[in-house]
């Protein structure tokens, strides 16, 4: 289900992991064994688990609990800020899946547009073997996560936690595994979707502007573009709405720092009712102004 | 004949932008500004016609900031470049009550303690040059070439991270279209995703 979100994520996790390798030992942080809980300025962080005892397809969730006024960033985090990352140990044969991200909110700070979550968000992620046809995870093991985010509000701080959690879960924490559980699943179902196979989805491009129309067989009074790419999208331009008969036109402004138009506008479509599927855009040019200084 | 058509019609759209138009795009004369300096000196982009010119937007209590100054690697940056000839406007578009403001002798006290060595510092707390440009990050950055023609918009450098460590081994993207620019060269990364804590604009 997750597919391409997923697959982004973990390319995305995976090139930041290795950039933040070197940065994590420099940075300050509380002295401590890691523990299941952290905390940094306006930001509690927990690991959780959806099972007590080990099994393939498990999944672990980093459940931040924000201030109120506050929030952290999403996968593209658009006009600023930084998605929050996460470095996992764990056993040799192992390895952690990139974050499964539900879709975000456009939250206006001053003009400029983040892509985000107030309040709070559970992050899973999956855990199964490194390679294919390896072993299942161990019985018993510690799961290990350095985890760095930004958060902001008028201002922003930098914040991180070291995060550990040993399975077979003990008996306080298997209390609990049914919420942490029902979090991650919740967490999960707003992660969005591939479009439907019926859709369709075109792109034009213009002066300074895209035109996205899909058509998803309904009108669609409501509709916000979130894209999947920095730097396609102005992210603090008004996105014009326009329903139609079986379908929604959406005309973004382009980035100042788009060079050359992309073959593909890629991003997630959020409808009424809570509907997100990521859709992409084959891009037509059409006359298109100085983008083409030829 | 139709040389001269087209021709026409780029100086158009370069001058006459439509309606939605991208707010300074690479390739394009960059927006004619005007702003006062911390000494009160009226700044304009035309004043510095046939320099090098780069805009730092700037916000002191903005932790991507903050790496970039305190591991001394702005300053770096400013140094070597100004005494190249270059003109280093550092611009605060941060309004009155919000984070990085600055009145203009609190601004030089900052910047004398930071050991800063930018041509000027715009105050621009209307936000005015910041719309112009379209700056949505602290820092971000552009470069104009000597023709008045934007040549570089987008982050300082490729680590887009607020961690001290990330200075070493980055690309800055800068220098590079500086280095490349100067040496006739066109410019390899002419944009990228300005990274920071976003511009603290008047509400």
């Amino acid at each position: 289900m997750p597919s391409m979100t997923l697959n982004r994520a973990a390319v995305l996790c995976a090139a930041a992991a290795a950039a933040a390798g070197a940065a994590i030992a420099a940075r300050a942080h509380p002295a401590g064994p890691p523990g299941r809980t952290g905390q940094g300025p306006h930001v509690r962080v927990e690991l959780i688990a959806d099972r007590a005892t080990p099994a393939p397809g498990m999944r672990l969730g980093l459940k931040f609990d924000l201030d109120p006024g506050w929030h952290i960033y999403w996968l593209n985090p658009g006009d600023s800020g930084e998605p929050p990352e996460a470095r996992w140990t764990l056993p040799p044969g192992l390895a952690a899946s990139g974050f499964e991200w539900p879709a975000p909110e456009r939250i206006d700070a001053g003009g400029l547009v983040n892509y985000g979550y107030h309040g709070g968000v559970v992050l899973p992620s999956t855990i199964a073997a490194a390679a294919p046809g390896g072993a299942a995870p161990p019985g018993a093991f510690t799961a290990g996560a350095s985890v760095r985010w930004m958060v902001c509000a008028d201002m922003c701080v930098p914040g991180r936690a070291e995060l550990a959690l040993a399975f077979p879960l003990a008996a306080q924490e298997r209390a609990r595994v049914a919420a942490w559980k029902a979090a991650i699943d919740e967490a999960r179902s707003r992660v969005p979707a591939p479009a439907p196979a019926s859709w369709k989805a075109s792109a034009r491009s213009a002066a300074g502007e895209f035109v996205l129309e899909v058509a998803t067989g309904s009108r669609e009074a409501e509709a916000v573009f979130f894209p999947l790419d920095a730097s396609q999208v102005n992210d603090s331009a008004a996105q014009a709405v326009t329903p139609l008969a079986s379908g929604v036109r959406v005309t973004l402004r382009k980035s100042s720092q788009l060079v050359k138009d992309p073959a593909v506008l890629k991003g997630v479509l959020a409808l009424a009712g809570r509907r997100a599927h990521v859709v992409e855009a084959r891009v037509r040019s059409s006359d298109s102004g100085f983008q083409q200084p030829k | 004949m139709r040389t001269r058509l087209v021709a026409a019609a780029v100086a158009l759209a370069a001058t006459a932008a439509p309606v939605g138009a991208i707010a300074a795009p690479v390739g394009a004369p960059a927006p004619a500004f005007k702003g006062t300096d911390t000494k009160g000196v009226t700044r304009s982009l035309s004043d510095f016609a046939g320099k090098w010119v780069v805009l730092e937007w700037h916000n002191s209590g903005c932790p991507y900031v903050r790496k970039h100054y305190g591991g001394h690697n702005m300053q770096a940056l400013q140094r070597e470049w100004t005494s190249r000839g270059v003109v280093w406007l550092t611009v605060i578009s941060s309004a009155a009550g919000q984070q990085g403001h600055m009145e203009p002798a609190q601004a030089d006290a900052y910047f004398a303690d930071q050991k800063a060595s930018q041509t000027a510092v715009l105050l621009d707390p209307s936000g005015e040059i910041g719309r112009l440009y379209d700056a949505k990050t602290t820092p971000h950055m552009f470069v104009i070439n000597p023709d008045g023609v934007l040549v570089y918009n987008g982050a300082i450098d490729d680590r887009p991270t607020t961690d001290l460590a990330d200075l070493s081994g980055a690309t800055n993207y800068v220098s590079a279209a500086l280095a490349e620019g100067m040496a006739g060269k066109a410019v390899t990364v002419a944009t990228s995703r300005p990274y920071g804590c976003g511009v603290k604009y008047a509400r």
